[in-house]
């Protein structure tokens, strides 16, 4: 992957401060939404524009944690489907959350870590198990990191997902001891197979019975082992201990963080991230000040970071939706992001979505297509509850053109040429026979368009 | 009723149209005296539905105290405030001001002869003939049709017309013509049919439906039955529809699924042979109900005796009676016979299925035949009954409350029988148990009771340490499987519960009145509508919580619209279906009771 050309770091992490050439405008704050949520209808951005874009970052941030109410309500549809005990429905439950939530910075994170910490039903095949590792990530989605890998160690989902299950004294299993440096904490070459082996015995005897973590004593190397240069009669906390000492972690989730919010290329060099790798181990790795440092950043308002990203199939429809406070089948949405590649509980392997290019070929760049229209068609699909010509007619918006230049204000990244509005505008005619299906088809036509996969 | 100002201006401009096309379009002058609806159709027809009694209908359902309940619904208040109704009373007004008085008055004048719609094989064409006393009114309803075409098309223009022997027809449409016959209004989409219903008013030279000898006896025996005036009556020619080919299905001796060969077989069966089905629906302020009756012959049955009896026409026994019953349903069926003789019943698809299962089920059995030494065990007497289940004093407590359900058979040989299906069920339930334990599931302890004379088998769900008191378990806690074995009676229950309380109930034995009242009863049904609402009352946070994930609702909408879905339940009391054959007669009843209070 290609180098970046260096970046001042330190005005790369500054606090953004709007001026006349770089004014807080509705396409920044719009960017904000779709990177630290999903997307804003255009009274949210108007509500973000009349603020300060430090203050809108700290608002986003102060939410972490849901609303009782919301919160009760959204648990009680996936208890609804744990109730039937069909574990293939379980993520209309989750989509439910993405398009609701007034929490959207606290989804994302629980999206991004659930990319991280890839679990997949298709292996753990409980739903139970995948719901409650879903509730885990939210709970320290932007909270403590060593909590956070603490609590994941011993997630029975997790467990059944990396063979922690049989991991017996005689047997070490060394899958969750290699992903836990690899793939969740230090990155690969930052440690040795001799550091998985000894890694893999501080976990045996962690087993699951009845569903639930427990350590069996008699399954336990109760030896002494030596991991990353330390060594001690370590059990599976304290190897997850020395492994959130190693000084290679903080650089590592940096560069993840830049690619998920900031740009999936090119690649950042490590003197750029590493003031954003120094605030996250000053704060003793909490997840929160290293975001809220990345999110307020010159960086994420430049123009290195805006329509810098591929949209994810989940930032697709979820984004289009929110945009206009749109609602849909959750269930045509969860099995629509499933087809296209990012089933909500579905990575495709431990190392979750490879993100970036990879949302993009022949035939998802289809299927995405395929998916909006699909929910589109769908008349269940309601904007602010209602029809999608009720909703824009409201907005003072009565032709194809005005429809146009609406969504490019809400729902894309970067700004339309004119040819490609006109082109739009001539095709459509809102005043025509069935201005609702017009109206949808438009939408259709422009969530279809290659500037719109750019988030 | 009240005229909004944003409906003034289109209300002018109807009207202008209504008194042009008035203007243009006088009516002939009387010819012939008075006529029935059946005299003027060709015998051709083969579907003919007579609506008399209308003005009486639609007092009925203005009165209805139902009527006051819909309207004091929220959601009715949501309709008429969001203007979805606005076009509809710029319609009514518009009728009125056309026939210048209130519409229900209007229709009631309208309609005084009765409406009648037929479809015509010759013609491929549709009728519809309104006879009124009142001729005025009917041009009055001619010039609102004519003005209501107009206004369709945006502009005022001349009506396209033609003349046949002295009467003008009006286009309505591209299809639609409309003529006005002394008394009658005739609208039809086929100008043939329209020419021969003119033809047969001014000649009555041709044969009419009322001539055609099928028509004639099917009126004769609908007016034999009808104990009270049928709202509407008609009459299907289904041995013309039959060789004409345009029910392919009926025309098919096997059909595919085996389950509605069980239902409906019969039912079918008889629709390949019969000539006609005649139909009479009657509606009061209990509610309303529809009955299909046809012609029948003993003849017709092979190879279905399995459905109607071997060598008599056999009875279905009463309906079980539980607590909260939620439906019921019995049957004469012998399920054996159907089962042996499925090649000559069920496609070839079907019964590869039936193959399949029969090899399984005859393993399942311990090398018996299913079809013959299990199913053969049992009498012909199928009856199923589902109740609600109150989960109030019982933990754990599943998160969807399912309704409860059970099969009554009659054994042949009880002492025979017994053992082996006690031992097959406990071989069941161990096989659950295995395929449960493999996929972390539930398991099911066995256990045996005795009730009076009766003898359960009983098997319940046993919940983990955390699950004991928990208040929304997994699904499978809906069920207890249990097999009882009383006297004659084997039921096959999806708890215990109802196994206990079915055990509790005498044997019936129906006698004297009750035997002759239900001698010919083939097939009875009974839907529990108020039982229904307690069962969705019950799973109310479940069924919100589906509506808000399919429909993307908040859980303020969603709550609303379930909520309106129960009042809705509520309004029902319950709905049955019966099926009475005899020699001559296959009667197929439905009736569903509205809860006025």
């Amino acid at each position: 992957m290609d180098r970046m050309k260096p970046l001042d770091p330190q005005w790369a992490w500054q606090t953004f401060a709007p001026s006349n050439e770089r004014p807080w405008n509705r396409a920044l704050a719009a960017h904000l939404y779709r990177r630290a949520g999903f997307g804003a209808s255009v009274e949210m951005l108007d509500e973000a524009v009349s603020r300060e874009p430090a203050e809108m970052v700290r608002q986003l941030m102060a939410q972490n944690f849901e609303a009782n109410e919301f919160r009760e309500t959204a648990d009680q549809l996936a208890q609804t489907i744990l109730a039937s005990g069909d574990a293939k429905k379980l993520s209309a439950a989750w989509v439910y959350r993405l398009l609701l939530t007034p929490t959207q910075l606290l989804e994302k994170a629980t999206l991004f870590w659930h990319g991280h910490f890839a679990t997949s039903a298709e292996k753990v095949n409980d739903a139970h198990m995948m719901w409650d590792q879903n509730r885990l990530l939210r709970q320290h989605a932007l909270g403590s990191f060593p909590v956070l890998v603490q609590s994941i160690a011993q997630d029975p989902a997790m467990l059944i997902y990396l063979d922690s299950a049989i991991n017996r004294k005689a047997h070490p299993n060394e899958n969750f001891a290699r992903e836990l440096m690899e793939l969740f904490c230090l990155g690969e070459g930052n440690y040795s197979e001799r550091d998985v082996q000894e890694l893999a015995r501080c976990f045996t005897g962690w087993e699951v019975k009845n569903k639930a973590f427990r350590k069996n004593r008699y399954q336990h190397d109760t030896e002494s082992k030596s991991i990353l240069g330390s060594s001690g009669d370590y059990d599976g906390e304290d190897g997850v201990r020395v492994v959130l000492k190693q000084p290679f972690l903080e650089l590592f989730l940096a560069r993840k963080w830049y690619r998920f919010f900031i740009s999936d290329e090119p690649e950042p060099s490590d003197e750029l991230l590493q003031p954003l790798a120094n605030v996250f181990r000053e704060h003793d790795l909490q997840i929160a000040p290293a975001l809220e440092m990345l999110l307020s950043s010159n960086l994420f308002f430049s123009e290195h970071a805006i329509g810098r990203k591929i949209k994810s199939p989940v930032e697709l429809v979820v984004g289009t939706l929110r945009g206009l406070s749109g609602t849909a089948n959750t269930q045509v949405v969860s099995s629509g992001l499933l087809q296209v590649g990012q089933g909500l509980f579905y990575p495709p392997n431990v190392k979750g979505w490879d993100g970036g290019r990879a949302w993009i070929d022949s035939s998802t760049l289809l299927g995405r297509a395929n998916l909006i229209g699909k929910i589109l068609d769908d008349d269940v699909t309601r904007f602010s509850g209602q029809k999608l010509t009720d909703y824009l007619g409201d907005r003072g918006i009565t032709t194809a053109l005005e429809a146009i230049e609406y969504f490019e204000q809400c729902l894309f990244a970067l700004p339309l040429d004119d040819s490609t509005k006109s082109r739009l505008s001539d095709t459509f005619s809102v005043t025509a026979a069935e201005p609702e299906r017009q109206l949808r088809s438009l939408l259709h036509a422009c969530s279809s368009l290659p500037q719109y996969q750019l988030g | 009723m009240n005229t909004p100002r944003s409906l003034l201006l289109p209300l002018r401009a109807f009207l202008l149209a209504v008194v042009l096309s008035g203007g243009l379009l006088r009516a002939d002058s009387p010819r012939l005296a008075d006529c029935s609806s059946s005299e003027l159709l060709p015998q051709t027809v083969v579907a003919f539905a007579e609506a008399s009694h209308i003005a009486q209908a639609i007092e009925t359902l203005l009165d209805h105290p139902l009527r006051q309940r819909i309207e004091s619904l929220p959601a009715y208040d949501e309709v008429a405030k969001s203007g979805s109704l606005e076009q509809f009373q710029l319609g009514v007004t518009a009728f009125e001001a056309s026939m210048g008085k209130p519409w229900q008055e209007a229709i009631k004048t309208l309609t005084d002869g009765g409406v009648t719609v037929a479809a015509d094989s010759s013609s491929q064409g549709i009728a519809i003939l309104i006879k009124s006393s009142d001729v005025d009114m009917l041009q009055r309803l001619r010039g609102f049709l004519l003005a209501l075409r107009q206004m369709g098309q945006g502009k005022l223009s001349a009506v396209e017309q033609g003349d046949y022997r002295g009467f003008t027809a009006y286009a309505l449409s591209k299809e639609l013509k409309l003529a006005i016959l002394d008394h009658w209004l005739l609208i039809t989409n086929k100008s043939d049919l329209g020419k021969s219903i003119i033809d047969q008013y001014l000649d009555r030279k041709n044969e009419s439906l009322h001539s055609s000898e099928t028509f004639s006896i099917a009126r004769n025996e609908r007016d034999a039955q009808a104990s009270d005036p049928a709202f509407v009556s008609a009459y299907v020619d289904v041995a013309t529809i039959r060789s004409s080919g345009a029910a392919k299905a009926l025309s098919n001796e096997k059909i595919d699924n085996p389950v509605v060969e069980v239902l409906l077989g019969g039912v079918l069966a008889n629709l390949r042979n019969t000539s006609f089905v005649t139909a009479a629906l009657q509606a009061d302020i209990t509610g309303v109900q529809l009955k299909l009756s046809s012609p029948h012959k003993r003849d017709w049955e092979p190879p279905r005796e399995y459905f109607f009896g071997e060598t008599q026409h056999a009875a279905a026994p009463s309906l079980l009676e539980v607590e909260d019953r939620l439906f019921a349903i019995s049957a004469h069926r012998d399920l054996s016979q159907m089962w042996l003789r499925s090649g000559d019943l069920l496609s070839d698809k079907a019964n590869d299925g039936i193959a399949k299962a029969d090899t399984q089920l005859s393993t399942f059995f311990s090398g018996r035949d299913f079809g013959e030494d299990i199913l053969g065990a049992l009498e012909s007497d199928v009856q199923i009954v589902g109740k609600a289940q109150d989960f109030s004093e019982v933990l754990p407590r599943p998160a969807i409350k399912l309704p409860a359900f059970a099969l009554q058979f009659q054994m042949k040989t009880p002492d025979e029988t017994t053992s082996e299906l006690r031992r097959v069920f406990q071989s069941f339930i161990g096989f659950l148990n295995v395929v449960g334990a493999m996929n972390g599931q539930p398991q099911l302890d066995l256990g045996m009771e005795t009730l009076g004379d009766a003898k359960l088998v009983t098997a319940t769900y046993v919940p983990s340490r955390d699950q004991r008191d928990s208040m929304d378990a997994p699904i499978n806690f809906n069920f207890s499987p249990s097999i009882a074995f009383a006297g004659k009676r084997i039921i096959f229950s999806s708890t215990t519960q109802l196994a206990r309380e079915l055990v509790s109930e005498p044997e019936v034995s129906d006698s004297g009145n009750v035997v002759s009242e239900r001698a010919t009863r083939n097939t009875d049904i009974l839907f529990n509508a108020n039982t229904l609402k307690q069962v969705l009352d019950d799973n109310q946070s479940q069924l919100v919580a589906n509506n808000m994930l399919e429909k993307g609702h908040d859980k303020q909408a969603a709550e609303a619209e379930i909520g309106l879905l129960l009042e809705l339940v509520g309004m029902f009391k319950d709905a049955t279906f019966q099926l009475d054959v005899s020699d001559d007669e296959l009667l197929l009843d439905v009736r569903l009771h509205v809860d006025g209070e």
